[in-house]
């Protein structure tokens, strides 16, 4: 892989691996330690229930199970730096994105047991369904932004020669994608459209070095990040083992956005330190060593270092108990998840149900019914 | 209280997983998500974390065995809700051992352990068959000849897991393939099914040639043929022979094979059609053989009888098929050829290459199937010792408790198809060794003996070779040398 990029370049950081802070001329830390820890509350959490939820499939509990470990800072220090008004699209691995935006746990759990072919209500907590189409998540978010710039223009605080909303936190929007989306079209697409419209939004890309088994140096000669000039935005990458940095990179590509400077990609350098899925098995394609030398970079780890002077032991404690609990709660709920009614699909079809939508329901249910004896 | 753990759909649709490695032991206290078994599945290696907390009561699948999702792995008994005190033992789950398929109780049928029923015919029947022999481990080999070949194929009945009734159902409620297309609407289906009615006999009134639900409750009053049994039901048994009770395949049906059947399957295919291999035959005369084997046992008895002084040193106990089995081993000592295998390179070139040791397979008709597991290094056995671990091979395989590393390096391989009357047969070559030695059954037959016809103890034993080995000269040798020990016993001390 001579040609492509396999870079030791882990980009933006502001925490070193051993726990000790550094700094960027361009992103200063925004977190202070209530904030880290809290970081570190919800990655130890993310941990728990991604084990837990991995253990149910394995159990024959869950259809399939997405596994995240090792990207636990990607996904909480991006998602931190949004506010409850930003609209998130996540791909399918998001699940600290989800979960720290307020969705419950289970209700990741509904779609991957498949009692649900969405999951939640995209309006609850501003965060789209999972998109299990590579990279089709990017075009809706970047549809996404347009509107939001056309509602600005609605709005009577609207800056027309800013060409920028004027109120107070105006939203933007954020897209999680991974390495091999970048390869997809329907990325490619995004970005153009994103550049052309200058759209509120920013790409968040994941690279967690494997698209299943394809390397992402295969997929790209230079650095993801360094793909942005060629549309004519800013790109940027971040040590995306790095829950301080990861959050000041994305806050940053968040003000840009919210002040009409248009799209940012950032690339979040991190490693899936599991199988792409629950039917994957890494141990075929992963070079040995690999799994070792980033574990020795492992996210939860760092930012525990770097705790460790103002954090006791109970504290920690206190954390890792916690995280179990929340494990436990999720399997006990997920165990307790009812299978939907056989007609619930026709539920979320239409918002008003139609005669004809009516009828097929019936005469479905009737045909189930024909079934007892 | 037990529960039972399925094998689930590990990855998207996938039928079965190989069981590599067990992590557990029966007995052994585990905790919720402790890893149990590690399987491969068509997409992955992983682990299987435990769904209970308790104490392993059994496992039922061995590993190397190929079973389908839905399958039992094992039952746990849980700590939440302890067993009821004074819990008789037979009310637990059937225990079964590693290598049985499980059986699932039949509804309203208390679950109860099953008694294990013998796959050959007790050493009495073999007597009979065989008058003379001490066969009393008879081991098997897939032959050519149809009969036995019959014979062979009950063990890949009985390997067959049951399908769970909870989990299978349509398992049950598909028409046999050679029969006409049934049709009828899955509503109809299932209450054939559950009304337990053939719906290929169920005369159809419905639009288009369709089965009716008046069609199938019609038939059931009138008593139509009950459609195949569920998992639950007791499958027909072959009476009378022997004891040995085997389930007869049913006209039409599709016999999965899986586990130790399907490995023995596809090592046969490999034999039949890559190794190109004849046999030689030879008929020998081992009255004397016999004769001394009985002598021993009876000096073997009178030792063993409490109150006899020892006027003489205990006889260590040997049989005819230990015997024969030293004989084909030690003649191996002047034709190494047959103890060797073919290797093909890569670039084309080919090698033979004569192992270094003797490690003597022996077919072994287990519950699991045929295996075919090995006693190491047995050039270097005596007799007597050859005797002891053939007993054990015997014994542990029978059981299914075959160590894995005793399952595999056979360098030649040794089957007695005369326990199922045959005469003699030609077998198949295993992949990897350049012989197998197949032993007849002994028979009182005239014969010429010293010039005079009498009636002599008589087999025919077979050697099947890899024809790029061996041609057949030397296989001929090979075979005459263990047939000269046969004869003559002293020519024994010969050899090796």
């Amino acid at each position: 892989m001579s040609s492509g990029d396999s870079s030791d370049d882990y980009g933006v950081r502001l925490l070193n691996p051993d726990g000790s802070a550094c700094e960027h001329v361009d992103f200063p830390a925004l977190l202070g330690v209530e904030e880290l820890k809290g970081c570190y509350g919800a990655m130890l959490r993310t941990r728990h229930l991604d084990e837990a939820a991995t253990a149910l499939q394995r159990q024959g509990e869950l259809a399939l199970w997405i596994p995240l470990r090792g990207q636990e800072a990607a996904q909480i220090g991006s998602v931190r730096a949004a506010t409850p008004t930003d609209f998130i699209f996540p791909s399918y691995r998001e699940h600290a994105v989800a979960w720290d935006r307020g969705l419950p746990a289970v209700e990741v759990m509904r779609l991957l047991r498949g009692i649900t072919h969405g999951g939640w209500d995209p309006a609850a907590h501003n965060l789209a369904n999972y998109a299990l189409v590579l990279a089709s998540q990017t075009l809706h978010a970047v549809g996404y932004a347009l509107g939001l710039q056309l509602d600005a223009r609605l709005d009577p605080r609207y800056d027309a020669q800013a060409g920028a909303p004027a109120g107070p936190e105006p939203a933007a929007v954020i897209a999680y994608l991974g390495d091999g989306a970048m390869s997809q079209g329907d990325a490619n697409e995004a970005f153009v459209w994103a550049a052309s419209f200058n759209a509120p939004v920013v790409f968040f890309c994941q690279n967690n070095q494997w698209a299943i088994s394809t390397p992402a140096a295969r997929q790209s000669r230079v650095p993801l990040a360094a793909r942005a000039a060629g549309f004519g935005f800013p790109g940027v990458r971040v040590d995306g083992n790095d829950v301080v940095a990861v959050h000041s990179v994305t806050s940053s590509a968040l003000a840009r956005a919210r002040a009409g400077e248009g799209p940012t990609l950032i690339e979040a350098y991190t490693y899936r330190m599991g199988p792409h899925t629950t039917s994957d098995d890494p141990t075929r394609y992963q070079p040995t060593g690999e799994v070792d030398h980033w574990r020795a970079l492992d996210p939860i780890d760092r930012v525990e270092r770097a705790l460790a002077p103002v954090c006791d032991a109970a504290w920690f404690d206190g954390q890792r108990a916690e995280a179990a609990a929340a494990a436990a709660r999720l399997r006990t709920a997920t165990l307790a998840l009812p299978d939907p009614a056989p007609d619930a699909f026709f539920d979320e079809v239409l918002v008003t149900e139609t005669e004809e939508a009516r009828a097929q329901r019936a005469s479905f249910r009737e045909y189930r019914e024909s079934f007892q004896v | 209280m037990y529960d039972q753990f399925h094998l689930p759909d590990l990855g998207e649709g996938l039928a079965e997983a190989e069981i590599v490695h067990w992590l557990v032991r029966p007995g052994q206290t585990v905790e919720l998500n402790q890893p149990l078994v590690e399987v491969e599945t068509a997409k992955a290696a992983v682990e299987i974390p435990s769904p209970f907390a308790g104490v392993v009561h059994a496992l039922h699948c061995a590993e190397g065995d190929l079973v389908p999702v839905g399958s039992a792995l094992l039952t746990v008994a849980t700590a939440e809700a302890p067993a009821p005190a004074g819990i008789e033992p037979d009310d637990a789950p059937p225990a079964l051992v590693v290598g049985h398929a499980p059986v699932e109780p039949a509804a309203g049928e208390s679950p109860r352990r099953r008694p294990r029923r013998p796959l050959h015919q007790p050493p009495a029947t073999v007597a009979a068959a065989a008058p003379g022999t001490t066969a009393d481990q008879p081991p098997s080999w897939p032959v050519a000849t149809s009969s036995a070949a019959l014979s062979d194929l009950a063990p890949l009945v009985r390997a067959r897991p049951a399908p769970a009734l909870s989990t299978a159902p349509a398992a049950n409620g598909s028409a046999a393939p050679a029969r006409a297309r049934v049709l009828a609407t899955p509503p109809v289906r299932k209450l054939a099914r559950d009304l337990g009615v053939d719906l290929a006999a169920v005369r159809p009134t419905g639009p288009a040639g369709t089965i009716a639900r008046a069609d199938v409750t019609a038939a059931a009053r009138l008593g139509a043929p009950a459609s195949r049994p569920g998992a639950g039901e007791a499958p027909p048994q072959r009476a009378g022979h022997g004891g040995a009770e085997r389930p007869l395949a049913r006209p039409g049906e599709r016999i999965p094979v899986r586990g130790v059947a399907r490995q023995m399957a596809l090592a046969m295919e490999r034999s039949a059609f890559t190794v190109p291999q004849a046999t030689v035959h030879r008929t020998v005369d081992v009255t004397a053989m016999l004769a001394l084997v009985a002598r021993w046992r009876a000096e073997n008895e009178a030792a063993a009888r409490p109150g006899v002084a020892l006027t003489a040193p205990a006889v260590p106990r040997v049989t005819a098929l230990a015997f024969i089995a030293r004989a084909v081993v030690a003649a191996l000592a002047a034709h190494p050829l047959a103890n060797a295998r073919w290797l093909t390179s890569a670039d084309g070139s080919s090698e033979i290459e004569v192992f270094a040791t003797v490690n003597l397979g022996v077919a072994v008709a287990s519950d699991r199937g045929l295996i075919v597991p090995i006693i190491p290094d047995a050039g270097r056995l005596s007799l007597p010792a050859l005797a002891g671990e053939l007993a054990e091979l015997v014994s542990q395989a029978r059981a299914g408790q075959t160590p894995p590393a005793r399952m595999v390096g056979a360098t030649i391989t040794v089957s007695n198809v005369g326990v199922f009357g045959v005469d003699s047969a030609a077998g198949l070559v295993r992949e990897g060794e350049a012989a197998l030695v197949v032993l007849g059954a002994i028979r009182e037959t005239p014969a010429v003996w010293e010039g005079q016809v009498q009636v002599r103890q008589v087999m025919t034993i077979s050697v099947s070779f890899d024809h790029r080995i061996l041609d057949g000269e030397a296989a001929s040798r090979y075979l005459g040398e263990i047939a000269a020990a046969l004869a003559d016993p002293p020519r024994l001390l010969l050899l090796g």
